[in-house]
């Protein structure tokens, strides 16, 4: 078996010099990304949390080349601001510069979901454990991200934080196991756990609130080539407060909550339609209502056997 | 009133509803399985009144089950207008 090459084998500096001059040529998953920016804070971090990502050259395939540049002008000096650019495009607004590396998370994001159409994209957490993958299809501020996390320092496999990746033609689900983004509470809830963890800087004021990023299990990177079929559809909702509660969900529900959750399925049109339905006869479907952790991990334990 | 269904409609049937997806809108709708009888009997290629829609589904009905039957078969058909799913059929 072949050793790939990680970014743990450059030191801080190459990885700065890389960023800075043709940048560094990282595979995400199934795709390639040519990262480049002079910003200090995103060779800490990218770093600190893709160290455990295979390196690739200038030779390899890139599907994105994407940078965080200050711009031009006065607001490179006063209050200064930075953009993302995927092939010297910006698709969004210049943010302060103190936001650089969350912006390189969301552009990324952004560059899958707006080109990745040869898989049906779910606004979605993925994670896999004994072969059997659950997708927490969710909207922002449902406690995804965090209910992922605690499930991937609890022995899940993550495949993906942000995005489920259905293969068009096979079905199956394709890992990302991109760093986990966290928000507000939820950062000091995961500190808190009994496990190891590593976390990017903690970002302030973004327009999410304070964002940090928590780097994915070793194996969760070194397993994103494996593939998995999909076998259980779980919409998840934090309450306070309230007992766990999960209900069958009815199939065409669990269809439309699908599509309500995807990014890409009107683009697919007939395409989508199929894969969704496809998905949904493969699956198990259930709404999740929780506030303790030890129910929800029971819960999640008992689905993996 | 003649009622024509418009073509390529893609139906996925689960037990309680039906979903439907048409290509000429890109609208996905959920709806309650029974329309999917009176879809299944609409054709694509030739206007069909809808008083003998409702015939057909009130074949050896008693008056008061024929009125309910009536009633119901037209608030679908509204329904159908309305998701663009049928069209109504002018010369």
């Amino acid at each position: 078996m072949s050793t790939k090459t990680t970014l743990n084998s450059l030191n801080a500096y190459e990885i700065s010099q890389q960023l800075r001059n043709d940048g560094l040529v990282v595979a995400v998953g199934p795709f390639v990304f040519c990262i480049k920016s002079s910003l200090a804070s995103i060779a800490n971090n990218v770093q600190r949390i893709y160290g455990d990502f295979q390196l690739l050259s200038h030779h390899d395939l890139i599907d994105f080349y994407v940078s965080i540049k200050k711009p031009k002008g006065l607001r490179r000096f006063i209050k200064p601001q930075i953009n993302f650019y995927c092939d010297d495009y910006s698709p969004f607004l210049p943010l302060p510069a103190s936001q650089a590396f969350p912006l390189l998370e969301w552009g990324m994001n952004w560059c899958i979901a707006q080109h990745a159409h040869h898989h049906l994209l779910l606004h979605s957490a993925v994670l896999e454990k004994n072969g059997k993958s659950v997708i927490l299809p969710a909207q922002s501020g449902s406690g995804k991200s965090t209910l992922c996390a605690l499930l991937a320092l609890n022995g899940w496999r993550l495949l993906s934080d942000e995005m489920a990746l259905i293969d068009l033609k096979s079905n199956q689900l394709h890992a990302l196991a991109r760093p986990i983004s966290l928000k507000n509470e939820s950062i000091n809830i995961i500190q808190q756990q009994n496990c190891e963890t590593i976390f990017g800087e903690i970002v302030d004021d973004t327009n999410k609130g304070t964002i940090s990023h928590l780097k994915p299990s070793k194996v969760s990177v070194q397993q994103v080539e494996n593939t998995v079929a999909p076998y259980a559809i779980v919409f998840p909702k934090y309450q306070a407060k309230q007992p766990i509660q999960v209900n069958a969900t009815d199939k065409a529900t669990a269809f439309m909550g699908v599509i309500e959750n995807s990014f890409n399925y009107s683009i697919l049109a007939e395409a989508g339609f199929k894969a969704v339905s496809q998905l949904i006869d493969s699956t198990q479907c259930h709404t999740l209502t929780y506030s303790s952790t030890e129910e929800v991990l029971a819960f999640f334990e008992e689905l993996a056997h | 009133m003649k009622i024509i269904k418009v073509g390529n409609l893609l139906t996925k049937h689960y037990d309680e509803h039906v979903i439907v997806f048409d290509p000429n809108t890109g609208q996905t709708h959920c709806l309650d399985s029974n329309v999917n009888e009176v879809l299944n009997h609409l054709p694509t290629n030739k206007p069909y009144q809808s008083s003998q829609l409702k015939q057909f589904f009130m074949q050896d009905c008693a008056n008061d089950e024929k009125t309910m039957l009536n009633d119901y078969i037209q608030d679908m058909i509204d329904n159908l207008l309305q998701l663009k799913l049928i069209r109504a059929y002018s010369l």
